[in-house]
């Protein structure tokens, strides 16, 4: 496959490319595919290696997995220093997430949820008078979540997601039928029936709604028209993975590639057009005198456990930062007079503080099997009360308490302590941890100028790259909605007659105290806003072709232009949006032809 | 005393002590690498003691099943010298992780640098037999088809529900 892609790092690059591009994750891909299908010669630029190109590479990813005690969200990618995700933290609460710097990027790891944001996500300051509107609206953005649907591959059924006004093209249906629903969903789903929750003054219909997924499921034949799909498997290896096998560790790492990755785009762009240069540390954007971009200057290194570079520079006729909010921001402001006009640059940084609890359900729900989700409770993401406080979605984990408890080991060694043994401890165990039960909540956060991602100079990695320094906080915003999403919990664990066993600390997560309880979240890897784009260059970082308002050769892409992170998980937007910055900088680069 | 076989030993010991008969711990193919394990981490000598110890109660109770758990439990499992060992033998087997070993049980006998919390190896982590005890799998490993978690478990009572979820939302 994409070994044809891989620049050797001895062989001479281009002098010009008509786009450079950083980052070869989701946002550089999307980008640097569908300009090279125009005919463009594109260069990526990415920090991280190539591990994940050749068969034997990724299964060393799964090894990894394998053999590692945390298995965290980076355990099967091995630390790089030279390409460091550690975050330095300067604010008063931690900042919970993390992300992959290497070929992949973060879809390496993440769960492949494929929401689309709600109409009334775009208009929260117009509607209930917070945070900020965007520039347009659910019915611009449609036609781009559409194509966004199809080059992730999308599994969902229509039927089941118009849904707080989210609406399709009449005739639209996904690439592939919904994921089928775990057992554990069928039963709670059952009980739930009828259920309603009080908010304020308002009452909600409370239900359980597949979840849309980039992950393999049965195609669709009447899709495009009744042209039908055809699922994309592995990358360089495309008959494995077209269905999802049920290895339950989308996060981490699918074993078999049936969840959609950057790799599966990266390998199907033409070497021809594109080339792929990884260890490559972007190191800084460099201006001409009239303020427009000259190259992107770039360290190269050939063992990761040494400081050791070369430093190089591209050069193109456009250029886009698609390198994840945190190292876009970052890069930038590594960057001396880049983007700085607004002020905004690093600032607004959201994610979804994600709150956990669990409990046992009265009888076998089947846990521990099957895609992460495979439905949620989506009834809440929208409404009055989010004049007062956040809009939330709720997952359901089909894996059991693994992620707040480390279920189930942590309960084999408590039973095993207690002196269980033998029969008596398999009984144990089989009569009570298929009964667990897990819920998260996605709890939005309000754009928020001082959530900042900041660098140090003094502050370095080995290639002499400054740090992104993180100053994060929830406000009370988001703490009350909190509050309320565990009122909701205590009503949903009633109606379904869970025991609830929520208590303590889950492990790796961080408190925060909202109305005088404590509360602990993690970070959902959600990453947005740190250079959001608007309608006024006093107030963004790009306009709403995702173009640099300083910079005319410049474009930014990936989650750092999305102005709020609402409650969906914002990859599938951040992809819509990819799209039609590619679409942007094609008319840019024909307007400039034609010149 | 006839000649003692670690090996046979380990798996007569581990069968009363996990619950799975020696047939299903030899189908996880890693009885040989734990066994090197506890070797490498408690030593010959007390390994060898236990194994005797294990052939004795087999010999004292051939095929009564409650007779040996009795016996393992209170010659082994509630003694200090095996106590220890014989839980981190239960471990291994449902968690396929090394636990270092506690520091009463060190103590007296030195620490030993590889007596760490480990999994046992990338080899060993899909066999642990916690995912089979609960009718699951490893993630990442011995997937167990498209759509099995659609199905009725193993062992669940209820007849599998017709209800599919709904798409609703918003205001009643």
């Amino acid at each position: 496959m994409s070994q044809q892609n891989l620049v050797p790092l001895a062989t001479p690059l281009r002098e010009h490319y008509d786009v450079v591009i950083v980052g070869a994750g989701i946002a550089g891909a999307l980008i640097a595919k569908r300009l090279a299908a125009k005919g463009n010669h594109v260069l990526i630029l990415e920090a991280g290696r190539s591990t994940s190109v050749t068969p034997d590479g990724y299964q060393s990813y799964v090894e990894n997995f394998y053999a590692a005690l945390a298995k965290g969200t980076n355990a099967p990618y091995p630390e790089n220093p030279n390409a460091p995700t550690s975050l330095t933290e300067i604010g008063p609460l931690p900042f919970g997430s993390n992300y992959v710097r290497a070929k992949g990027g973060t879809t390496m790891h993440w769960l492949g949820i494929s929401l689309r944001m709600c109409p009334n996500d775009f208009r929260m300051k117009s509607l209930y008078g917070v945070g900020v509107d965007w520039p347009f609206g659910y019915d611009e953005m449609s036609d781009y979540y559409g194509q966004a649907e199809l080059v992730v591959g999308v599994s969902a059924d229509v039927e089941d997601q118009a849904y707080h006004g989210i609406h399709f093209p009449k005739g639209y249906v996904y690439p592939m039928h919904k994921v089928p629903v775990s057992y554990l969903d069928q039963v709670t789903s059952q009980r739930l029936n009828g259920m309603r929750f009080k908010f304020g003054q308002e009452t909600y219909d409370i239900s359980l709604t597949s979840v849309p997924q980039a992950r393999n499921s049965m195609p669709n034949a009447k899709y495009d028209g009744g042209k039908g799909y055809r699922p994309v498997g592995a990358a360089g290896n495309p008959e494995h993975g077209r269905r999802c096998e049920g290895n339950s560790s989308c996060i981490p790492i699918c074993p078999v590639q049936a969840k959609y990755s950057a790799l599966k785009t990266l390998a199907a762009i033409p070497a021809s057009h594109c080339h792929i240069l990884t260890q490559a540390v972007a190191s800084q954007v460099t201006l001409d005198g009239n303020g427009r971009v000259s190259g992107i200057q770039y360290k190269v290194y050939q063992d990761e456990s040494s400081g050791q570079h070369t430093v190089h520079t591209a050069r193109g006729t456009l250029y886009v930062i698609a390198a994840h909010a945190i190292e876009t921001a970052r890069l930038l402001l590594a960057s001396p007079n880049v983007c700085r006009g607004s002020g905004e640059l690093g600032r607004n940084l959201m994610d979804h503080p994600m709150p956990v609890a669990w409990g046992l359900m009265p009888q076998n729900i089947g846990a521990c099997r099957g895609p992460g989700t495979t439905s949620g409770i989506e009834s809440l993401r929208d409404g009055e009360f989010r004049r007062q406080f956040a809009a939330f979605r709720m997952d359901y984990s089909n894996w059991g308490w693994q992620f707040a408890t480390g279920s189930p080991y942590s309960d084999v060694t408590a039973a095993v302590a207690k002196g269980a043994f033998g029969k008596k401890l398999r009984d144990h165990l089989a009569s009570t941890l298929p009964r667990q039960l897990f819920i998260d909540f996605l709890l939005e956060q309000l754009p928020d100028p001082g959530n900042t991602v900041t660098v140090n100079p003094q502050n370095v990695d080995p290639l002499g790259n400054p740090a992104p320094l993180i100053n994060y906080d929830i406000d009370e915003y988001t703490r009350k909605g909190f509050v309320n999403a565990f009122k909701f919990k205590d009503a949903l664990f009633k109606r379904l007659g869970v025991k609830d066993c929520t208590a303590g600390q889950p492990m790796f997560s961080a408190p925060v105290e909202c109305d005088g309880q404590m509360f602990y979240y993690y970070g959902a890897g959600h990453v947005v806003g740190t250079h959001r784009m608007g309608s006024a260059a006093s107030e963004s970082v790009v306009n709403l072709k995702q173009r640099a308002w300083e910079h005319d050769n410049l474009y930014l892409a990936g989650c750092g232009n999305m102005r709020t992170i609402a409650t969906s998980n914002p990859t599938l937007t951040m992809a819509a949006l990819s799209l039609w910055a590619a679409d942007n900088i094609q008319t840019d680069l024909e307007k400039r032809r034609r010149a | 005393m006839p000649p003692i076989h670690p090996m046979e030993q380990f798996l007569n010991l581990s069968a009363v002590l996990t619950g799975f008969n020696k047939v299903e711990l030899q189908e996880a193919g890693v009885g040989r690498e734990y066994l090197n394990l506890l070797v490498e981490m408690a030593g010959d000598t007390l390994c060898f003691e236990l194994w005797a110890e294990t052939q004795a109660i087999y010999a004292k109770h051939p095929g009564h099943p409650a007779r040996l758990e009795r016996e393992v439990n209170q010659r082994i499992l509630k003694n200090p010298k095996y106590a220890a060992l014989a839980r981190n033998i239960i471990l291994v087997w449902y968690n396929a992780i090394w636990y270092q070993l506690p520091p009463d049980w060190t103590a007296p006998r030195g620490a030993n640098a590889l007596d760490q919390d480990q999994v046992v190896s990338a080899k060993a982590y899909p066999e642990a037999l916690i995912w089979r005890a609960i009718g699951a799998h490893p993630p990442g490993a011995k997937p167990q088809g498209f759509a099995a978690w659609a199905m009725r478990p193993d062992g669940a009572e209820a007849p599998a529900p017709s209800a599919r979820p709904k798409a609703r939302g918003g205001k009643a």
